[in-house]
């Protein structure tokens, strides 16, 4: 059995001559909450509906439990619960006859968990779904997930558009009820806060490529950001340098690990370190997918007199 | 479930076509019998307007059983997509085959109700010739049940690939529309024959002599194509 809940390689999706996926390399262990992590359009619903058969590949691999996300698509979703982005389901239907419906579908389901669910979510299950308000019927997609007790949860943005308190309950509820058994939690947000609330793998993706993929608790030890000023300083962004951009004479790195021996050499090569700071994940985020805000010395989103050049 | 949900979802249409059906009926038999005696009571001018219109309705009714096609087919399956329903029906682990199948039998069933239930209701039409014996009755049902089918499974098609009622039944008429003047431009121009879909409406015709079975058959088969295409363009539909 393979250790690896999802494994992608490769993976590209193409509408026309647009990359809404660009050779994504993804791998999401298995019983590990992961958080996938991108901005709007950076290709995270697309990667989430190619891995359960809503899409198919243009290019690349994607495995599921093991599974070929083509060729065994209706195996892969015996075994994984989905929660879509946009939270439509059947409109005259109530919440109670969406559990009838649904759990003919799988034989592992659980009513028990089914009503927990239920009473927590405070749901009224005997409304018709149209009536329902969005954070009621975020509710009804989560509860329908849930009871499944599958192996692999997938959830796309489940929280979009909940109020804070909605937010809460819903990541409470997911995180010890599918968390807590073990099960694999593959969960697409731009929400950096909540992320960091459930999540202890993190993915961060953009313009349809992975950028970053690490622990949390890694991120949070391990990752520096490092301004420099000097000639002649590193341009290429090898281990541990995640990412390098270059702004007039400064230079800023982006380090996973070993930040210490990075900045021994850079100041054996005569360079000026003017700042090496520990980074949170919005941080490092920020850092990833900046496209064009500048910077140059001091905290990251400075603003500095002369425009940011990618290296 | 899925066929209980196909039902949920369409029961409203079948109860209000069959209402529809079942007023005409009545209507037809209320004229037929005249029970309080009102009718014979009128003068023969009067008398005859009640029973022509009876007459008119009750045929109008059996002649329109077929377009309830365009509005059943316009509910299956393909519909889910403007719905925004696909993602959660298709992440259902099941063979896309099955939900397509399971709609269309579903819609099917109705079309098959509606037209028996328009066909009963001839029965109370005081014309004799409407259906003379049992025989002319079955030919009229099997070949109003096979157009109603095309209908339906026409409009069953076109709303899978358009994924959207509206323009599955525009599609489902401009194909109807194109079809028949491909038929006219080839009988005028060429003389030549290709079938057409309303030979089954006169084959129905109680003095109609040609033989229905072929027709019959040759639509049915044609039923099946349209829905064979419908699964290879659902098995391969993207979300």
């Amino acid at each position: 059995m393979s250790d690896d809940a999802i494994l992608t390689r490769g993976l590209e999706k193409r509408y026309g001559g647009v990359a809404a996926v660009n050779g994504l390399d993804l791998r999401v262990p298995r019983g590990s909450v992961y958080g996938f992590l991108g901005r709007n359009g950076a290709g995270k619903t697309t990667t989430i509906k190619m891995l359960l058969g809503l899409a198919r590949p243009s290019a690349g691999t994607a495995r599921v439990l093991g599974l070929d996300s083509v060729r065994d698509r209706v195996d892969i979703l015996k075994r994984v619960a989905f929660v879509g982005e946009y939270k439509a389901l059947y409109d005259q239907l109530t919440p109670a006859e969406m559990v009838r419906f649904t759990r003919s579908f799988y034989p592992g389901w659980s009513s028990a968990v089914a009503e927990k669910c239920a009473r927590q979510l405070e749901l009224p299950m005997q409304q018709k779904f149209r009536k329902l308000s969005k954070g009621n019927r975020a509710k009804v997609w989560l509860l329908l997930a849930l009871a499944q007790e599958a192996e692999l949860l997938a959830l796309d943005e489940p929280t979009a558009g909940l109020d804070p308190f909605m937010t809460d309950a819903l990541l409470k509820l997911l995180a010890e009820d599918a968390a807590g058994e073990g099960r694999t939690v593959f969960f697409s947000s731009h929400h950096l806060a909540e992320v960091e609330q459930i999540c202890d793998w993190v993915g961060i993706v953009d313009n349809g490529r992975m950028l970053l993929e690490a622990r949390l608790e890694e991120i949070r030890e391990s990752y520096r950001l490092v301004i420099a000023a000097g000639n002649g300083l590193p341009s290429a962004a090898a281990a541990p340098v995640v990412t390098v951009a270059r702004n007039g004479g400064f230079s800023r790195y982006l380090l996973s690990r070993d930040a210490e021996a990075f900045v021994a050499g850079l100041r054996a090569q005569g360079a000026a370190v003017t700042e090496v700071t520990p980074l949170s994940l919005r941080e490092v985020f920020l850092e990833l997918v900046r496209k064009e805000e500048p910077c140059t010395s001091g905290n990251a989103g400075a603003t500095p007199a002369v425009p940011y050049l990618p290296s | 479930m899925y066929f209980w949900k196909c039902w949920r979802d369409t029961r409203g249409t079948l109860f209000a076509l069959l209402g529809a059906v079942l007023a005409v009926g009545a209507f037809g038999a209320y004229v037929a019998l005249d029970p309080l005696g009102w009718l014979a009571a009128k003068p023969l001018d009067a008398r005859i307007l009640w029973q022509y219109s009876s007459v008119a309705l009750l045929g109008t009714m059996l002649g329109t059983a077929p377009v309830a096609g365009f509005w059943l087919g316009a509910l299956g399956v393909g519909a889910e997509f403007e719905k925004g329903t696909a993602d959660f029906l298709l992440t259902r682990p099941r063979a896309r085959g099955y939900f397509l199948w399971a709609s269309w039998a579903v819609g099917a069933a109705h079309m098959a109700a509606l037209v028996l239930a328009a066909h009963v209701a001839q029965l109370t039409r005081s014309d004799p010739r409407a259906f003379g014996s049992l025989w002319v009755f079955l030919r009229s049902l099997a070949a109003l049940g096979t157009l109603a089918l095309l209908f339906y499974t026409l409009t069953y098609l076109m709303t899978t690939l358009a994924g959207n009622s509206r323009h599955g039944i525009a599609l489902t008429l401009g194909v109807i529309i194109v079809y028949e003047g491909l038929w006219m431009w080839l009988r005028f121009w060429y003389d030549i024959n290709i079938p057409f879909f309303f030979d089954l409406w006169r084959a129905a015709s109680p003095t109609s002599t040609s033989s229905l079975l072929p027709l019959v058959a040759g639509w049915l088969a044609v039923c099946l194509a349209l829905m064979l295409a419908a699964q290879f363009r659902f098995e391969r539909a993207e979300v």
